[in-house]
Parts: C-alpha cells; structure tokens; sequence
C-alpha cells in the first residue's frame, strides 16, 4: 500500500512507544529507532516494525520509531494503526489470528 | 511512586493575560525570556495547580521548556513535546522543529526528534529523521553528476539588479546554481511574490534553478532568543547554526561545492553571516565566493535601500536603475501597490 500523508501513533509516555510514518515515493524503506531498550530490544522491535509494514505491503516510507519500553503487542498495535492512518485503510479484523 | 503520574495536563490560554503572566512567570524562574510570538502553550500541574513544567511553540517552532528540577528524570519533557507534536500536526505541520542549547540535544532525540546540525552552541533538531537531506535530494537532476554545483540563498526583499547581477556572474562560474529564496513570511513582500519574481528574473538563464528554502534557513526572525544569555552574541549563535545546517545537510544532498555572497559593506548582520560561512563552509569542503556589489549612484543596490526610496516616496519607475522590470511591472500591479502603500504606513 502506498503512504498517502504522514500518520503518526502512539505517545512519549513511560511503556507506550511513538510510531511515526512519513510519505518516501521511490525511496525504499528508512526506519529510525530510539529506545531506552535498544541493546536488549532493539533488533526485536525493527523485527516487528518490518513484520507489521510487510503485512501492509508497504514498500516505500520513513518510519520513526520513539520507544519507552513498551511490550511487543504495544508496538504491534502502534504500527498497524499508524498504518491504517498513513495509508488511509480500515483494519482488517478478520486477519487477525 | 512515579512523581509524573501525579502531574496533570493543562493547556495555558495564552489569550488570557492571567495565563500568560502565570507562564512568562515560571520562564521567568528558569530564567527564559521569551519573544512575544508563542502560539500555543501547554504545561504541567501540581495538585495545587502551579506549573511545574512547560513548552510552547510558534507555528513550527517548539521553544520555552522549562522544567523544575525535582521532575529532571521523570520524562516531564516527553510529555510536552509530545502534546506540542500532536498540536502541531493537527494544524498540519508534520515536521516540527526544535533549536536548543547543544548540550540538551540528546533530551530531544530521546523525544524522537534528529539533530539536523549543531554548533558548541546551539543545534537544531526537527521530527522527520533525514527531512533536511531529503529535502534537498527533491531538487537534484539525474545528470548532476561531476558538474560543478553551486548555491545562493537570497531573501530577495524584492528582487534588485543588485540580485540579478549576483546570480548571472555564480551562473556564470558554475554548471548548476540553485538558488533558495527564504521561505518565511516576515517580509514586506510575501514568499510567493518574491520566489515569482526571483524565478521570472533568471529565468532567461538556462543553468539556474530557483528553490523555496524551506525551513532550513535559519533566519534572524526564526531564530528563537529565549534560552540566551545577556553575554551569547546572537547573531554568531544563529548564522553558525544557518552555516552548518548548509553545510551538514542542505549542500551534501545536492553536491554543492561553491556557495555565493553578495559583499556587504553595510549591513553588520550580513556581514556577520558571511563571516560565519567563512568559518564553517571550508571544514565541508565548501568554497565562499563573494562577489563585490554592483553600485548605482556610488551607491551599492540592496532590497533595504529600495524599500527605504519606496517608502521616502519614491514610484517604481524612478527606481529603474535598482531594479529589474520584472520587479518594476510587479510594483506596478495592485499587489505592488498595496505592498508600496504599507511600506509608506509603517514609515
């Protein structure tokens, strides 16, 4: 899908995570993470973050991640409904396992 | 338990004097002096309702933080920056920007913004990581490649002859010059009538592309005071800063070597920026050309001096030695002599 305007989701409180998504026409993708948790977690969130775009079929954005310890489905949900946003697309409930 | 927990949200209404002296106040004790330019205002509360943190902006601007020292730690700063980005996004300006003291860069990006540039001094963050180079790659061509590249930055306060000879003799010393024209409106004429006239004014030279500059000159109207010191010397503070963002992100993108200057005999500030490019430009590889105004009447053409004869009362036709006749044919427009007229008012 293709990142229509910028979108942004989630906060910069303590346990949430700020995923913001940027319109990069041509530009492949550019992920940025900061995160308190970075040594320990950081390859486990651009895990999910890549897992979350693929499912979307987005190729071509900038993504700005801001984490504050949040768990894996916090980010799972914070990625897809920056998505949602960015892209301008309802949810899939039904793909959900 | 946390002590942010206990902290509530709360807009101040900059519009009303209560609020905005409660505000000012607590800058005040952090020693911050704002300019009078804020727009939106919010903070943190106690439960006796007294400030306790706050940050602010003005349009794409954050600026004011002050946070007490009993909160440092507590991820206070995360919550304001964070209610300042929504704000600014919900007015649709998805790339908010910050310029700090240097040593307090590091709070920023841990709130998500990317350091574009900095000085020993001060450095500027904005919200897009990359937006900078990005922002400049749009202007690249794909046959740039090993020709000599060069650049002009001009607020073009209207557009001179004084202009027109400065960008012909850069054209004339490289393969491709690109020319910003300062984007923000603080000038008597607006951004669209200059970047027209700048555009309309080369456009008869085939190696010239003119650009908006985009919010990444840091010009004396943006750049924010109010963290200064009485001994900082603003005007080095803010034309290191506008230098190194050139140079760190502006010229990268679009291999810039050579960046042109009109000479400045008489404006100090001017002259202070050109002496900052003359510091920072050369350690990037960046070549300052500056190139000796053209006088009329032992006199050098600047856009001061044809707003000064506009203003004293001056009709466009008798400035046909300064200026160009596209910029004689725009003052000659309704909006040339509406522009003419509030020139004259504020007199």
């Amino acid at each position: 899908m293709i990142v229509k305007q910028p979108a942004v989701a989630g906060t910069l409180e303590s346990s949430d995570i700020q995923v913001s998504i940027f319109p990069n026409p041509g530009n492949g993708l550019d992920i940025q993470l900061q995160s308190i948790a970075k040594a320990q977690f950081g390859d486990s969130i651009l895990e999910t973050t890549r897992a979350v775009l693929a499912e979307f079929e987005i190729t071509d954005a900038v993504v700005s991640l801001v984490d504050k310890g949040a768990f894996d489905w916090v980010i799972r949900s914070r990625l897809q409904a920056a998505c949602c946003r960015a892209t301008e697309s309802k949810f899939n409930w039904k793909g959900e396992d | 338990m946390d002590m942010e927990t206990n902290l509530q949200r709360r807009d101040i209404l900059l519009t009303i004097p209560r609020e905005k002296a409660e505000l000012l106040a607590f800058l005040e004790r952090h020693h911050l002096h704002p300019e009078d330019d804020l727009t939106y205002a919010t903070a943190l509360v106690n439960d006796e309702d007294e400030i306790v943190a706050c940050g602010a902006s003005n349009g794409r601007l954050l600026k004011c933080f002050a946070v007490n020292e009993d909160l440092r730690g507590c991820n206070a700063l995360g919550r304001l920056v964070n209610d300042l980005t929504t704000y600014c996004m919900q007015q649709g300006c998805f790339n908010p920007m910050v310029v700090t003291r240097t040593h307090n860069v590091p709070l920023f990006e841990n709130c998500g913004f990317s350091c574009v540039a900095q000085t020993e001094q001060v450095g500027l963050l904005e919200r897009i990581p990359g937006g900078a180079a990005r922002f400049a790659a749009a202007f690249r061509q794909s046959d740039d490649a090993g020709k000599i590249i060069g650049a002009i930055v001009m607020n073009a306060n209207p557009f001179t002859k004084g202009h027109r000879y400065l960008v012909e003799q850069a054209a004339a010393q490289c393969d491709v010059l690109h020319v910003f024209v300062v984007e923000e409106d603080r000038s008597v004429f607006p951004f669209a009538h200059r970047l027209a006239l700048v555009e309309q004014g080369t456009s008869d030279l085939a190696n010239v592309r003119v650009h908006p500059g985009g919010p990444y000159i840091i010009s004396q109207a943006t750049f924010p005071r109010y963290f200064l010191k009485e001994t900082d010397d603003a005007a080095v503070m803010q034309t290191e800063l506008d230098a190194q963002v050139f140079a760190r992100a502006i010229a990268p993108a679009l291999n810039i070597t050579l960046r042109f200057v009109g000479t400045e005999p008489n404006c100090g500030l001017t002259d202070q920026y050109n002496r900052s490019m003359q510091t920072v430009l050369p350690q990037y590889g960046i070549r300052l050309v500056e190139i000796p105004r053209i006088e009329s009447g032992e006199q050098a053409i600047s856009a001061s001096r044809v707003r000064a004869l506009l203003s004293q009362g001056s009709s466009p036709e008798e400035l046909g030695e300064l200026l160009p006749p596209v910029t004689t044919e725009f003052l000659r427009s309704e909006e040339g002599r509406e522009i003419i007229h509030s020139l004259r008012q504020t007199k």
